[in-house]
């Protein structure tokens, strides 16, 4: 039927390698056979111009109804998501991510995520008020939504959704309904909020941009990803109320754990295959990973081929390791982030033991050596690294990190500007509670004085930092050396302590296995435990 | 001493210097419940809830502490961020914040060095409308805010305003509030009313005059009302007599009084008792009827200031009997710390004695006196009260020596006559020198001629081991002293002495109940005395690089213990 205009395209599909395009009624080029659309358009010739579209795309033109309310128009729920990655997405390539993050990656993932879950780019959408559902675009040449529906469905539409879809539930979407069910939303896969964190988070993994999950949650917690509140940003057309704040409205972060198992879960859904190798060169290897973590912690330069040594011996820098095959059976999906912290604290383990003793026998020596030292040569301070010298130096820093971070908390703003009406009922009295707290606030602000301003969040991926600023955290102790813990015996070199703890062993079934380091942490040494508090709380994991 | 302060009804909770330390905890332990922390919570609790609630309760946590530190610009920059929470979606959490808000927001306010009356009538507008709940409590609040800072009429109308009020169906606590609204209503009322009273006596003007009558009617309807129903309304009672005395209706007055003191249905309260009498005696009743009162108060309060006038009453009056009364109460008064250094009291126990003793009725004082020679002679007649006495109100020592020589004549106690008998007759004696001209050459040598028996009340605070000190009663009272010896622990050896600053829990207290006469058996109390000092010791050694933190034991026994010991 679309022949004629498509005959002048004959490239072959990128994704089947078909030639047999079709157009949709948005004039975008789509592969009959894979269904996959391209930028292509009818009278837009230059495949490299496509970006996202800017205006968010919305339910088939035919079907559309501008009548509902007055300026609003008929939105999906699926296209608030599609906002809301599309403005994270801008802010991660704001940040510095790579431009193709939001032109390919993450839209082929939401694509094929809309396509799988058969809520668009398929020939039988499932919807629970219609059957059919018209995606496409206002704005025509930069269409981001295409439905593949083909013509004979497009008139059923137009009665069918507007009586019982909206009759039911008090929403200003159209199928807000279906998310409201757990029973729905779990067969269909639907979209929630820490989803869109999720896909970013595969996104960025297969572009392997250095933003580990932790970095990720953090810039969401420091408000440089739109998260919380993000349907402020919605179009003013997009008309927002009822239950479409069930689905929209975030109450929490969602924790590490959270989104990992989500990405996971995502991962299967899209079906995706091998992603990138992650190789040696590249920033989530964690070799490359726990360097940074080092600097992060001011341990010192010379720790990192200690580090090595220990990635190397366990076969953890390897690619088939690293890399993540979620079309594998048994591919499993790594926390790099955490990965590289827990070799930071393997190693410190083996080079100190931490077990409440050694480690402040090691340090006492390495300050007597370093005296002895200085006799010699009297021109520099310390070189030696001290356990001691170094938890003093980092201890306070975390501490007041950690006052900082509560009282950030403390202060977070989650009640958006933008009243959330659950009901119309309860209209007046969300609207009077607003204005009561706005009222307060602007009351009690004026009785704050000159507070200083809240320290603007910089997006870092470092939270200390160490060295002779003035608003350093402490001196830096990178260059400090690790010769005492060193001896040599015969060629080779050994570690002076030779001893490594491990907690005992238990066979637990993967079911109920739960949270063991509450029951253990008691019995831990307290070099430990405050060990893993400070990755803990650099990696934003609380426990 | 148990025994008499079972007698002399003071619950046990109040006399805690009878307690040692492990029942004391325990007691403690029992009657406080721990408060529900609203800014801490379980681990478990804290796993589940959202990352809102938990920034809730870290910024009520901040506002916590920003106002213990008293820093109130900081409280109020975090309160106004913790406003969100009146938005939280789950409704007992949300009307929760509303009365934490109102709460912290008034107390902060109060602080807050910038801010002004404006600010405070914002909020409690803002808060009474938005948690429905506490809207009369507010009101309440508010029109008491505005008549501390003297804006009576505004006051007022808050008050009317919130009477008639209506939300739906009132909860029982509501309707307590708006009980109270209403007496506030009918007491204003009559403040207003006192102030026209007061300006109109000035100037006779007839309109003004009826605007206070339309106050009066006005205020003595509700309080009418309000004072038909049992319960404690003491000022109201009085607003309403005030009027009708103005009016000249005694009657009602009386009748409102009466019922106000005798009603069973209403709560004992020993003011209506006051009330009434004040009132008999502003009208000249006759004195029977006053005693037959202040006996109903005497039963009441056995302390009460009113008791002075009722032994008088007794003394003079004329129906038989009411004589022997009077010595009880007066002993009683006296049984009391508050009045153990009031001049009048003791003027009075001297003229009631004079009187029995005249009249021949020695062996009721004897009597009184059996009963209470044990603890009065540790609590009125020690050197230390000589000694006090004499600095500060030497009037009162006289009086107090004079007892004291009336009250020998029946004790026959051997001791206390050794240890006052010098006293007693240098008193007197002091009493005949006392000529108008005289009492100043007198007054620099009267500490002299005090008791010099070597009474360890004048020692110093005398180290005994490095970390052992041996102190008396003024010394364990002296907190600076005590910090500045690094005293830690403190052992009590008395059976009367108090705990001084249990309440601080600076010190660590033990107390051993030993009296100070010698037919205490002290063997019994080594034990338990060597086990704590032994704690301390070892406390002591394990710290030796701190040598100053110390233990004080303070003994406040007399050289009889000593000797036993």
């Amino acid at each position: 039927m679309d022949e004629h205009l498509t005959e002048g395209y004959s490239e072959p599909c990128k994704q089947c390698g078909a030639v047999s395009w079709a157009l949709s009624d948005g004039c975008q080029f789509f592969c009959r056979n894979c269904h996959n659309v391209i930028e292509k358009t009818q009278d837009v010739v230059d495949v490299s111009s496509f970006i996202l579209n800017n205006k968010i795309s919305s339910i088939s033109s035919s079907s559309r109804k501008k009548t509902r309310r007055e300026g609003g128009r008929e939105w999906m729920v699926c296209e608030g998501f599609q906002f809301i990655l599309k403005l994270q997405a801008e802010a991660l390539v704001g940040l510095g991510v790579c431009p193709q993050f939001k032109t390919d990656v993450l839209w082929d993932f939401w694509k094929r995520y809309l396509q799988i879950t058969r809520q668009a780019y398929t020939r039988s959408p499932v919807n629970s008020f219609t059957n059919t559902v018209y995606l496409s675009s206002e704005s025509e040449p930069e269409s981001a939504f295409l439905s593949e529906a083909s013509d004979q469905t497009e008139p059923m539409s137009a009665s069918g959704h507007s009586t019982d879809g909206r009759s039911s539930v008090c929403s200003g979407s159209l199928d807000a309904a279906c998310y409201l069910s757990a029973k729905e939303r779990k067969s269909r896969q639907l979209m929630n909020m820490p989803r869109t964190l999720a896909l970013c988070h595969l996104a960025l993994l297969w572009l392997r941009e250095a933003i580990t999950l932790a970095d990720l949650l953090r810039l969401v917690s420091r408000r440089l990803i739109p998260y919380i509140n993000v349907y402020e940003e919605f179009p003013e057309e997009m008309q927002f109320y009822g239950r479409d704040a069930i689905i929209f409205r975030v109450e929490t972060i969602p924790s590490y754990r959270k989104v990992h198992g989500e990405a996971l879960q995502m991962a299967e859904i899209l079906q995706l295959p091998a992603f990138p190798p992650v190789t040696s060169d590249c920033l989530l290897h964690p070799a490359l990973l726990s360097l940074r973590y080092l600097m992060e912690v001011n341990l010192p330069d010379e720790l990192h081929s200690l580090v090595c040594r220990v990635i190397e011996k366990s076969a953890m820098g390897k690619e088939s390791f690293l890399t993540f095959n979620p079309s594998k059976p048994k591919s499993t999906f790594l926390f790099y982030d955490l990965q590289a912290a827990a070799l930071i604290i393997v190693t410190m383990k083996l080079l100190f033991k931490l077990d409440d003793h050694v480690e402040w026998t090691l340090s006492r020596k390495a300050v007597k050596k370093d005296d002895q030292g200085k006799k010699k040569t009297s021109k520099q301070g310390s070189k030696m690294f001290s356990l001691k010298a170094w938890y003093m130096t980092v201890h306070p820093a975390l501490e007041r990190a950690r006052q900082r971070e509560e009282l950030f908390e403390a202060r977070r703003p989650w009640k958006s500007k933008k009243v959330l009406i659950p009901a119309m009922k309860h209209k007046a009295v969300v609207l009077k509670r607003r204005r009561v707290v706005e009222q307060l606030q602007s009351s009690f602000h004026t009785l704050t004085g000159s507070v200083p301003e809240q320290q603007s969040s910089s997006p870092s991926s470092f939270q200390f930092l160490w060295g002779q600023e003035e608003d350093s955290d402490g001196p830096s102790l990178h260059h400090k050396r690790l010769n005492c813990m060193l001896e040599k015996r015969g060629k080779e070199k050994w570690l002076v302590n030779q001893a490594y703890w491990h907690t005992d062993l238990k066979r637990c079934h993967k079911k109920d296995c739960r949270d063991h380091y509450s029951e253990l942490k008691h019995s831990l040494p307290r070099m430990y435990v405050w060990l893993l508090g400070l990755f803990s709380f650099l990696l934003r994991i609380f426990v | 001493m148990d025994d008499i302060e079972a007698e002399l009804g003071i619950s046990r909770s109040v006399g805690n210097e009878d307690f040692s330390d492990s029942s004391e905890d325990e007691r403690v332990a029992r009657k406080i419940r721990p408060p529900i922390l609203l800014h801490s919570s379980t681990a478990q609790a804290r796993a589940k809830e959202s990352g809102f609630h938990e920034s809730s309760r870290l910024c009520l946590k901040a506002i916590r502490d920003a106002m213990l530190h008293h820093h109130w610009q900081e409280a109020a920059q975090y309160l106004s961020a913790y406003s969100q929470t009146l938005e939280d979606t789950t409704v007992n959490k949300q009307s929760l914040a509303c009365e934490i808000i109102w709460r912290l927001g008034t107390e902060i306010l109060q602080h807050h060095p910038n801010s002004r009356l404006e600010d405070f009538n914002a909020l409690y507008e803002q808060m009474k409308n938005s948690g429905v709940k506490n809207y009369a409590k507010i009101c309440l609040e508010h029109s008491f805010h505005l008549l501390l800072n003297g804006h009576i009429y505004d006051a007022k109308r808050q008050l009317s305003v919130a009477a008639s009020w209506r939300y739906g169906k009132q909860s029982v606590p509501q309707s307590l509030d708006l009980k109270l609204i209403h007496a506030y209503c009918g007491f204003l009322d009559y403040v207003i009313w006192h102030m026209k009273k007061s300006s109109v006596s000035e100037a006779e003007d007839n309109s003004s005059n009826r605007e206070m009558h339309s106050y009066f009617r006005q205020a003595s309807v509700t309080l009418q009302e309000i004072i038909a129903q049992p319960g404690v309304w003491d000022p109201f009672v009085l607003s309403y007599v005030d009027m009708l005395e103005f009016y000249n209706d005694q009657e009602e007055a009386l009748k409102v009084l009466q019922n106000y003191a005798y009603n069973k249905d209403y709560p004992s309260n020993p003011n209506a008792h006051v009330y009434l009498y004040q009132f008999l005696k502003r009208h000249e009743a006759p004195p029977a009827k006053l005693i037959s009162i202040l006996k109903v108060l005497h039963h009441l309060v056995p302390s009460h200031e009113l008791m002075q006038e009722y032994c008088y009453l007794l003394v003079n009056s004329v129906v038989p009997g009411h004589l022997e009364e009077s010595l009880p109460v007066v002993f009683n008064l006296l049984d009391y710390p508050s009045w153990k250094n009031d001049l009048d009291t003791w003027n009075c126990l001297l003229t009631v004695m004079t009187v029995f003793k005249r009249k021949g009725l020695q062996h009721l004082i004897a009597n009184e006196w059996k009963q209470r020679k044990d603890f009065w002679l540790t609590m009125h007649y020690r050197a230390y009260h000589g000694r006090k006495d004499s600095e500060l109100n030497r009037e009162l020592l006289l009086v107090k020596a004079k007892v004291a020589k009336l009250l020998g004549e029946h004790g026959g106690l051997s001791s206390f006559r050794q240890g006052h008998e010098e006293l007693c007759e240098h008193s007197l004696h002091l009493q005949e020198g006392q000529d108008p001209g005289a009492s100043v050459g007198l007054s620099g040598a009267l500490p002299h001629s005090l008791p010099s028996t070597p009474d360890i009340e004048n020692a110093e605070i005398t180290p005994i081991l490095p970390f052992l000190f041996l102190g008396n009663e003024q010394d364990a009272q002296d907190h600076d002293l005590m910090q500045r010896l690094n005293i830690g622990y403190i052992l009590n050896v008395t059976t009367h002495l108090p705990l001084y600053h249990y309440s601080l829990g600076l010190f660590k207290y033990k107390r051993l109940p030993a009296t100070d006469s010698n037919k205490q058996n002290l063997r019994q109390y080594f034990e338990e005395a060597f086990e704590f000092i032994g704690i301390v010791h070892r406390f002591f050694l394990s710290y030796k690089q701190n040598l100053w933190t110390f233990l004080c034991i303070i003994i406040s026994v007399k050289s009889t213990i000593l000797n036993n010991l």
